[in-house]
């Protein structure tokens, strides 16, 4: 697949493997995280925190766990490599 | 390794740069500036808490330098929400983007968070990256506002020591950091932030007042608001306290506004100034540091309970055992 395929859309199915939880996202080493993976726990958080916020509003005491909480968009190893590659380590 | 915010790099400890974030703690034992022999000449509310708290306690933890190994993550997740803050309104400074700004400490918590110990659920590194973002979410538009040094920088983690009185022709002096100087409603307020995992109600507002610590930072404002060029337009109306609620899936927030008055600030530069000429000092010229019984059970237990707990002989061993040294210092700014 190229580059040019994914920002056509054209990615092929078995590409993808699975969307992961925010709890999986989270669980990565940081220092791994690429732009888009920051981005997603941001969005995947704001998300947890509107459901709490409707469980709360409702009266309801229903825990909003981060498993529950799509988290990435997990593309198979060696399909696509993106753009970002995670925190640059600086090597002297 | 540190953490490079404005350029989100993870840069060796041997490089240098002005703007890093150390992502363990360096330097655990140096030599302590704040004493002469045995007597301290430079207090904060860490070492005047202690002193008050059990004698033998201060010795231990000040005068000696033992803490817990690891540090437990009821004390780590607080110091990393604050750097986390430092973090954010210095980014803020820079004239970086609230957006991406919010992603830099999103990585900051996710690598700070990683040290933490799973003894807690509600302080692990996915409560302290909810915190975080929660928190900035809730207070990305704060009407507190930071307020700017003399040098153009933000007004965070600002450090002082002011010379308090002599003894024996040794000066005595105050000296701490404040984690933000803000102004909210034309009036400067010094902001601090509380963690929890009980309710933000009248309870945790009540451990506010009185306090060694809040009234010995604003002690040092209203002496520092008498200097022309200090970061203080006017002396500081009281205290905000940003209390943060951590649930192992939720994080609540509640902003509290504690005020303290002259008398009160008077009635606690007294008291510190008798507590250091009558106990510090006699302590430290009899070389004896009673313990003080009715704390060692308070709050959960002192953390020096297990020492104290054995006999004199057996202590020093214990203590070289479980625990390790750590330099605390308060003359040294952040």
């Amino acid at each position: 697949m190229s580059y040019t395929d994914l920002l056509k859309g054209n990615i092929p199915a078995e590409s993808l493997d699975r969307v992961e939880t925010l709890n999986e996202t989270l669980s990565r080493a940081a220092a791994d995280w690429t732009m888009q993976d920051l981005e997603t726990i941001v969005a995947g958080l704001r998300t947890q925190r509107e459901k709490w916020n409707e469980a709360q509003a409702a009266g309801s005491r229903k825990l909003v766990r981060s498993s529950n909480v799509a988290g990435n968009t997990v593309v198979k190893k060696g399909k696509f490599s993106g753009l970002a590659a995670g925190l640059s380590k600086v090597k002297v | 390794m540190n953490y490079a915010p404005l350029t989100d790099q993870l840069l060796p400890d041997n490089i240098s740069r002005s703007f890093l974030v150390p992502l363990s703690e360096p330097n655990l034992l140096s030599p302590n500036t704040s004493f002469i022999g045995n007597f301290q000449f430079v207090w904060d509310s860490v070492s005047y808490g202690a002193i008050q708290t059990c004698p033998r306690k201060y010795k231990f933890s000040i005068i000696d330098g033992y803490q817990l190994s690891p540090t437990p993550s009821t004390l780590l997740f607080g110091i990393y929400f604050h750097k986390i803050q430092e973090v954010w309104h210095k980014l803020l400074a820079h004239g970086m983007d609230k957006d991406l700004a919010l992603l830099r400490c999103v990585r900051l918590a996710g690598l700070l968070g990683e040290n933490l110990l799973n003894d807690r659920n509600e302080r692990t590194k996915e409560t302290l990256i909810r915190a975080t973002v929660w928190y900035l979410d809730q207070f990305k538009n704060d009407p507190a506002q930071t307020n700017i040094r003399p040098d153009g920088t933000p007004a965070v983690e600002y450090s002082f020591q002011l010379p308090l009185f002599n003894i024996d022709n040794q000066t005595i002096y105050l000296a701490g950091h404040l984690d933000r100087v803000a102004t909210f409603q034309n009036s400067v307020y010094l902001c601090d932030y509380k963690t929890t995992k009980s309710d933000l109600g009248d309870r945790f507002l009540s451990t506010f007042k009185p306090s060694y610590q809040f009234e010995g930072y604003l002690a040092a404002a209203h002496i520092l608001s008498s200097v022309p060029t200090s970061v203080f337009p006017s002396p500081p109306t009281g205290l905000i306290i940003d209390g943060i609620q951590l649930g192992v899936t939720f994080t609540r927030f509640q902003r509290f506004i504690v005020r303290i008055t002259k008398p009160e600030i008077d009635e606690y530069l007294t008291d510190l100034e008798y507590t250091i000429k009558v106990k510090a000092k006699g302590y430290a010229e009899a070389n004896h540091w009673p313990a003080e019984k009715t704390s060692c059970h308070l709050y959960g237990g002192c953390e020096f309970l297990s020492v104290c707990s054995k006999p004199p002989q057996d202590r020093e061993r214990i203590l070289k055992t479980n625990y390790v040294k750590r330099t605390w210092d308060p003359a040294k700014a952040r």
